[in-house]
């Protein structure tokens, strides 16, 4: 690599190691380009979770779905899921590894919560070292970019990120390396360790869109780093952590996909939205999600008229349109706004996203509005049934989970629902119970995720304190120990999921499947449920 | 002996849960869980 002339243009890259199955790239590279582009800098956006994969030819596309017709058992589920998931298997036990459709590359003996292995694994060969030396390496030597900014969003990226950095470096990439994202911000202070900063130059910690510009700029024009917000950097004097700076919404910027494989994603393809940045209530005691958003896990919303040009300029320019709102919970006022827009310019298009169970999805008028504007999906924190122990997951929402899921079902939009299980405090019968719950109103579900509970980094728990293991330094997740009487040990809350896991695998294993999730909602396959809501509740009374 | 004390609790742990999912969910019916593999749990989407 030419060590002298670097261009003046910044590369973009989604890590391997993020779950392949969805239908849309994630939102951070296509905000960061746009950002860049802005202020007049070149940005080239890579996502290589996806390309690495096809590399390998590796790829679950709409026909494969539409040959399930309606037919969601778990065999015809399987059928192309574990197709995909075989090769993949197949080419990992060449390294002494696992690879996951959704749980990513493993090698065996591999902690992905300490620095210590990430540091020594990421000097062996993994199944992304051929794609990484024959495609994305060269790609980058021909460019020889002035910077390059790499965004971690989950544990299971670390490795193939700090592979890929040794690689560049070895092959004379002298220019700048930057990590960000959602886990370099949640691991924070415990990645300032010497041998990150020898392959890496900088830290972003919350959002980059301010933040990278701004280095760019710097680095540059050779000015000093000082004054570079949500900067960590490496001085003669030591690792530097500069002043938090968190953006305004007037700041957001429109996502820009032009780079991206847009159509080339597994499954029912869409384009992804943000209208708010964060969760505008963001109290629930066991979420830690919200947090890499910065300001307390909540930067505010914007314009709804700047989400409605984002859908009719990107369902124009790429044929698309179905369209993921990332927000990690659907606000009342955007949808209303953005539901009459797109109503009002008679713009044809499908949406989904994350909401609370909050009143207002109680209001006929507003779900049939937001129904016959597109949204298909939401996907709730249902947690527990009410009982008087879900209060202590402090989520404040709606008390008639019930009623709601009745109103989104008349209005012809589906439900996910997340339940949480062993929050210290709850137990095996509010477990059960919420399963029973949820078979016995079957018809009103679409899909349905089981999670233990696990004690997240940057929450706090009352009466619940993490146990933090040294050599698990950039882990996210703790195990804990706790005073409340009859609380689940971490071993009992993994048997109790499995087992209520079991039981959805054997009545409806759709809902757990992730192949049924590159179909629902966009899939033209429609779930009918043949059996009538009375029977159904007669078996689970 | 303390893996053997901890298999042991895990054990009546697991009979426990299977017991109240009987009660609660199955009532008498023969779970017949399927041969076929299942896909890992992810962390959604």
């Amino acid at each position: 690599m030419e060590k002298g002339y670097k261009n003046n243009i910044v590369y973009l890259i989604n890590p391997p190691g993020w779950i392949l199955n969805p239908g849309g790239p994630y939102i951070a590279l296509p905000l960061l380009k746009s950002a860049l582009c802005n202020q007049g800098i070149d940005a080239k956006a890579i996502d290589t979770n996806l390309n690495s994969a096809t590399f390998y030819n590796l790829k679950i596309d709409q026909s494969n779905l539409e040959s399930i017709e309606n037919d969601f058992s778990l065999a015809s589920l399987n059928k192309p899921y574990f197709r995909e998931q075989n090769k993949m298997q197949e080419l990992a036990a060449g390294f002494n590894a696992s690879w996951d459709i959704q749980l990513g590359y493993n090698p065996f003996g591999y902690d992905f919560g300490s620095s210590e292995s990430i540091k020594e694994f990421s000097k062996q060969e993994s199944v992304y070292t051929s794609y990484f030396k024959t495609q994305l390496i060269p790609s980058i030597q021909r460019n020889n970019p002035l910077l390059i900014g790499i965004s971690v969003i989950v544990p299971q990226q670390l490795l193939a990120t700090f592979e890929f950095c040794r690689l560049l470096r070895k092959e004379g990439y002298v220019g700048k390396i930057i990590l960000g994202g959602n886990m370099v911000t949640r691991i924070g202070n415990n990645f300032n360790l010497p041998w990150v900063f020898e392959l890496i130059d900088a830290l972003i910690l919350f959002q980059g869109e301010n933040s990278i510009p701004n280095y760019f700029k710097c680095i540059q024009n050779n000015l000093s780093l000082g004054n570079v917000p949500n900067l960590v950097w490496k001085s003669k004097d030591g690792i530097n952590t500069n002043g938090i700076e968190h953006i305004k919404p007037n700041e957001f910027s429109r996502p820009d996909f032009s780079d991206l494989n847009i159509g080339e994603y597994w499954g029912n393809n869409y384009l992804t939205l943000l209208g708010s940045r964060g969760c505008y209530y963001g109290k629930c005691s066991f979420c830690a999600i919200p947090y890499a958003y910065g300001n307390n896990g909540f930067l505010g919303h914007d314009k709804p008229s700047n989400v409605f040009e984002d859908i009719v300029f990107n369902k124009e320019k790429y044929g698309i349109n179905n369209f993921k709102f990332t927000d990690e919970a659907l606000h009342p006022t955007i949808l209303k706004k953005l539901s009459e827009e797109l109503i009002s310019h008679d713009i044809a298009c499908n949406f989904e996203g994350y909401a609370r169970f909050d009143n207002f999805w109680k209001n006929e008028q507003f779900l049939q509005l937001v129904s016959k504007a597109g949204l298909r999906k939401v996907y709730l924190g249902l947690e527990l049934i009410q009982s008087g122990k879900r209060n202590l997951l402090n989520k404040s929402d709606s008390n008639d989970a019930l009623e709601m899921l009745k109103r989104f079902n008349d209005a012809g939009i589906k439900v996910h629902l997340f339940t949480l299980f062993g929050y210290p405090g709850t137990g095996v019968d509010e477990a059960v119970n919420t399963i029973q719950f949820a078979l016995k109103h079957q018809t009103l579900i679409d899909t349905l995720d089981v999670f233990p509970f696990y004690y997240a980094k940057h929450t706090k728990v009352p009466f619940v304190n993490p146990i933090i293991d040294k050599n698990k330094d950039w882990a996210i997740e703790y195990d804990y120990e706790t005073e409340i009487e009859g609380a689940l040990k971490k071993d009992e809350v993994s048997i109790l999921c499995e087992k209520l896991e079991d039981v959805i695998w054997d009545e409806r294993p759709e809902w757990l499947h992730p192949t049924y999730r590159m179909i629902s909602p966009f899939g033209i396959n429609a779930k009918k449920n043949h059996t009538k809501q009375s029977a159904i509740e007669k078996i689970y009374a | 002996m303390k893996n053997n004390r901890n298999k042991n609790h895990e054990s009546a742990f697991a009979a426990a849960v299977e017991k109240k999912i009987q009660e609660t969910i199955s009532k008498g019916k023969d779970n017949k869980l399927s041969s076929e593999p299942k896909p890992k749990s992810g962390k959604g989407l």
